[in-house]
């Protein structure tokens, strides 16, 4: 079964190193505000044979080493369709994601998995809706993401299934890094798209549930739902959205009190890549 | 060339880039120095930097930078039982890095790091050829000690302290011996970013930086688990004294097709971007390590064209400036520490 | 010229000016009365070609049509852009095959922009030259690895832009001869190897 195009070394009986001496990191506690979300860092042009890449990092925990978000995007095109393909009157888009096998605390294969299969599906069509497709009629454009650098350091983070809400941050995160680099492509698009989260977090117990934006799964005892969304905030749309979870049954907040939360999410995201955006334009011409 | 006479620059480089860099190569005009399509000097490389520890995941990253190309490189060790190793033997002690598959480098180019390099297919023959020959040089160059891999675990002194199913193997050998338990295995992951030429000087740099920067956790057997546990404090560092360097140049012959007799005319043109790699058809590659002072050099390969010869290869002038391009590559390395 | 109200640097989404007020130039597009950014670059204002003085149509009380609007665009400067080959510009094409009917080509530079990404074309037999096209042989036209300057008669189907050479300017520009040398042109049909002496039939495109 194993790949015989890449080193696959001793096989599946290598085990990652289990520690007994606990986390050095004590309990970890949201210290922003509810509403604040983390700062970003965003740089265009990493990759200077693409047509258009970026780079966008989501900070750590304050105090905390490491375990920010590391993302890195490139776009290709538009260029000519395969030979194959059909005749389109429009740009065709095509969307992969790919975690680095040293992204997350358990060492990925390079086999595309379900996670990521997701991710590059509610990528494309986060992205569909912001792109102006029939000013490129019959060519294609590739996007590929790459993440670098996921969440949850933490050992139990497996244990405690925390990924499974790791994967909103990372979309969130895949479709602001994906159009900043379409911006840097050139490519037509209505507005720029950005993601943004939110969850309603709750004590062990299951009380106490208020909604945060921009959650980091570890600093919360226990998530009962997340919304991630993809907004275009000047023509307040929503191209896409994804939401997982219960909300609890006497409705202390439906689910459009969630969406509406992460919209604001995705606006205080749109906020800061599009000053670095600016930045970066008017930095290279001045 | 009367046709080229009213086209731009930019055009002239797209349309016949072998032309464009003769041209550049051979400037008409004395005054002007020559020069490659790039800018560069005919000897100029890319200067290196190098980024350790950005990964939080990995024991050990670096990212390695040469112009545009960029590649990160991430180590992650996970743990092997001897039991679970097929083909163990105890009484190995030379060669367990090869014979157990202790070292595990892949490449990956399929990042969009340039836009003939997408996701969606199996490894390209690049991506193939350059993880093997990271492959290969790690295990000649001898960069690590088997040592640093071994996890021991003291066999029980008395018997009063072995319970049974362990007494029949302790009659084979000594009690209270010291026996190699486990093996760290290092998963060595080279993701490129950017990739603009000479991938392999970058990607070997990026594993020898990371591989530096990693440190593997205090390990020990639990007999009664069977599993190894690992501590969190005090990491060990892997002792990488050596510090090969891999420099890489092509030669440019100043002809098109292969068939035409070379002039004896080439310029060495050091650390290729990704068109001059595809303008000329020979590459030598030489892996050299000055740490302390002295010049050893690991290998030398080179394919495709008959110009360097033994004589050239082994010249004062090109042995220097492989020794410059070590001090570079050292620098970064070990100024990141 | 209200430039000073407009933001000088536009993200796509970027709201720059009332679509009363301005035309939509390249960049930009019109969504809810506005004209906004669908670039990420600078915002250029350009004048009407015709200034509207007080001169011309002082019997209209109609607001002023489009081509008195000033069109706002919006451009990345220092960088290029990838652009599409479009009906009725001159490009520049690699010659990669040959069939009998047709050449196909590989389309490298549109007006004056370098592309980065290789558009495939063909130009048929009948597109050739513009007169007795019936005479025309494809390869006493064309060879692989001529470089052609011709012009995009159609967007055509699914994997070509439809090329033609059927003018005095279009055709033939480099070419190398079997042997490998550069040639130069000699006459309106043939190319010459200043080495060898040998000349080689091809759709020779006027020097410019």
């Amino acid at each position: 079964m194993a790949d015989r195009r890449r080193v696959n070394g001793p096989g599946s009986s290598t085990l990652p190193p289990v520690y007994d001496d606990g986390e050095l990191d004590a309990a970890l506690r949201r210290q922003r505000a509810p509403d604040a979300i983390r700062p970003l860092y965003l740089k265009t042009g990493v990759t200077p044979s693409a047509s258009g890449s970026a780079y966008l990092e989501i900070e750590p925990r304050e105090g905390e080493h490491g375990s920010g978000m590391k993302l890195t995007c490139t776009v290709h095109g538009p260029r000519s369709l395969p030979r194959s393909a059909p005749f389109s009157p429009y740009m065709v888009l095509s969307t992969h994601v790919k975690f680095a096998p040293f992204a997350t605390k358990q060492r990925r294969g390079y086999l595309r998995d379900s996670s990521e299969k997701d991710l590059s599906t509610h990528l494309e069509t986060a992205l569909r809706g912001a792109l102006i497709a029939d000013r490129w009629p019959k060519s294609g454009v590739d996007v590929v993401v790459t993440i670098i650098e996921g969440e949850s350091t933490r050992q139990d983070a497996v244990e405690r299934r925390v990924e499974e809400w790791d994967v909103m941050n990372v979309l969130g995160g895949c479709i602001t890094v994906a159009s900043a680099a379409i911006a840097d492509a050139g490519i037509d698009c209505v507005d720029t798209v950005s993601g943004g989260v939110a969850a309603l977090v709750a004590s062990k117990d299951g009380k106490d549930a208020s909604i945060v934006l921009d959650p980091v799964a570890l600093e919360h005892e226990s998530i009962l739902a997340a919304c991630c969304v993809a907004y275009l905030p000047n023509r307040d749309e929503v191209t896409n959205l994804w939401f997982k979870g219960q909300l609890p049954s006497p409705a202390s907040c439906n689910h459009q009190s969630l969406v509406s939360r992460a919209v604001q999410a995705s606006r205080g995201t749109h906020g800061l890549i599009s000053a670095s955006l600016s930045e970066a334009i008017g930095s290279t011409q001045n | 060339m009367a046709p080229e006479v009213g086209l731009s620059r930019s055009t002239f480089a797209k349309l016949s880039p072998h032309p464009y860099l003769l041209a550049n190569l051979e400037p008409s005009d004395d005054s002007i120095p020559p020069a490659r399509s790039n800018g560069r000097a005919p000897f100029e490389v890319r200067k290196p930097t190098v980024n350790l520890s950005s990964l939080s995941h990995a024991h050990g990253s670096a990212l390695v930078r040469t112009g545009d190309t960029t590649v990160i490189c991430g180590i992650r060790a996970e743990t092997i039982l001897t039991d679970h190793i097929p083909n163990y033997r105890a009484s190995n002690t030379q060669t367990e890095l090869a014979d157990y598959d202790l070292l595990v480098p892949n490449i990956e180019l399929a990042t969009g790091s340039a836009p003939q390099f997408l996701p969606g297919g199996p490894p390209t023959t690049l991506a193939q050829t350059l993880s093997t020959k990271i492959y290969t040089l790690l295990h000649s160059s001898k960069l690590l000690r088997a040592e640093d891999l071994r996890i021991w675990h003291n066999r029980p002194a008395e018997a009063s302290f072995a319970d049974e199913e362990e007494g029949a193997q302790e009659s084979e050998e000594k009690e209270g011996e010291k026996y190699v338990v486990a093996y760290w295995v290092l998963y060595i992951d080279l993701f490129f970013i950017s990739f603009d030429g000479n991938p392999f000087d970058a990607a070997w740099a990026a594993t020898v930086a990371a591989l530096r920067d990693t440190k593997l956790p205090q390990a020990r057997y639990d007999p009664d688990r069977e599993m190894i546990l690992c501590s969190r404090k005090n990491p060990k560092p892997l002792a990488v004294e050596s510090m090969p360097i891999s420099c890489t140049a092509v030669i440019f012959t100043g002809k098109e097709t292969k068939d035409q007799p070379a002039d004896g005319k080439f310029w060495l043109l050091a650390d290729p971007d990704t068109l001059e790699e595809s303008l000329c058809d020979e590459t030598v590659t030489i892996v050299i390590d000055c740490t302390g002072g002295s010049r050893k050099i690991l290998s030398i390969s080179k394919h495709g064209g008959t110009v360097m010869t033994a004589k050239l290869l082994t010249s004062k002038e090109f042995l220097d400036w492989a020794s410059k391009r070590w001090e570079d590559f050292a620098s970064a390395i070990t100024g990141s520490q | 010229m209200a430039t000073d109200i407009l933001p000088s640097l536009a993200i796509p989404g970027t709201i720059l000016g009332p679509a009363s007020k301005y035309a939509s130039g390249p960049g930009t597009h019109i969504y809810g009365g506005n004209i906004v950014s669908s670039l990420l670059g600078n915002v250029n204002v350009t004048a009407p070609a015709k200034a509207p003085g007080p001169t011309k149509r002082l019997n209209k009380i109609t607001a002023p049509s489009v081509e008195e609007l000033s069109t706002i665009s919006v451009i990345r400067r220092g960088r290029k852009r990838e652009v599409l080959p479009d009906v009725g510009n001159t490009v520049l094409a690699r010659v990669v095959r040959l069939m009998p009917k047709q050449a196909i080509v590989v389309i490298q530079q549109v007006g004056d922009t370098v592309l980065q990404t290789e558009w495939q074309g063909v130009i048929r037999v009948q597109d050739v030259r513009a007169t007795e096209q019936d005479k025309v042989k494809i390869h006493e036209s064309f060879k692989p690895g001529d470089i052609v300057r011709a012009q995009v008669i159609s967007l055509g189907d699914q994997a070509n832009y439809y090329l033609s050479t059927a003018s005095n300017e279009l055709g033939v520009i480099m070419a190398t001869s079997d042997v490998g040398n550069d040639m130069v042109p000699i006459s309106w049909k043939e190319f010459k190897d200043p080495d060898t002496g040998v000349s080689e039939p091809r759709k020779v495109a006027k020097p410019s």
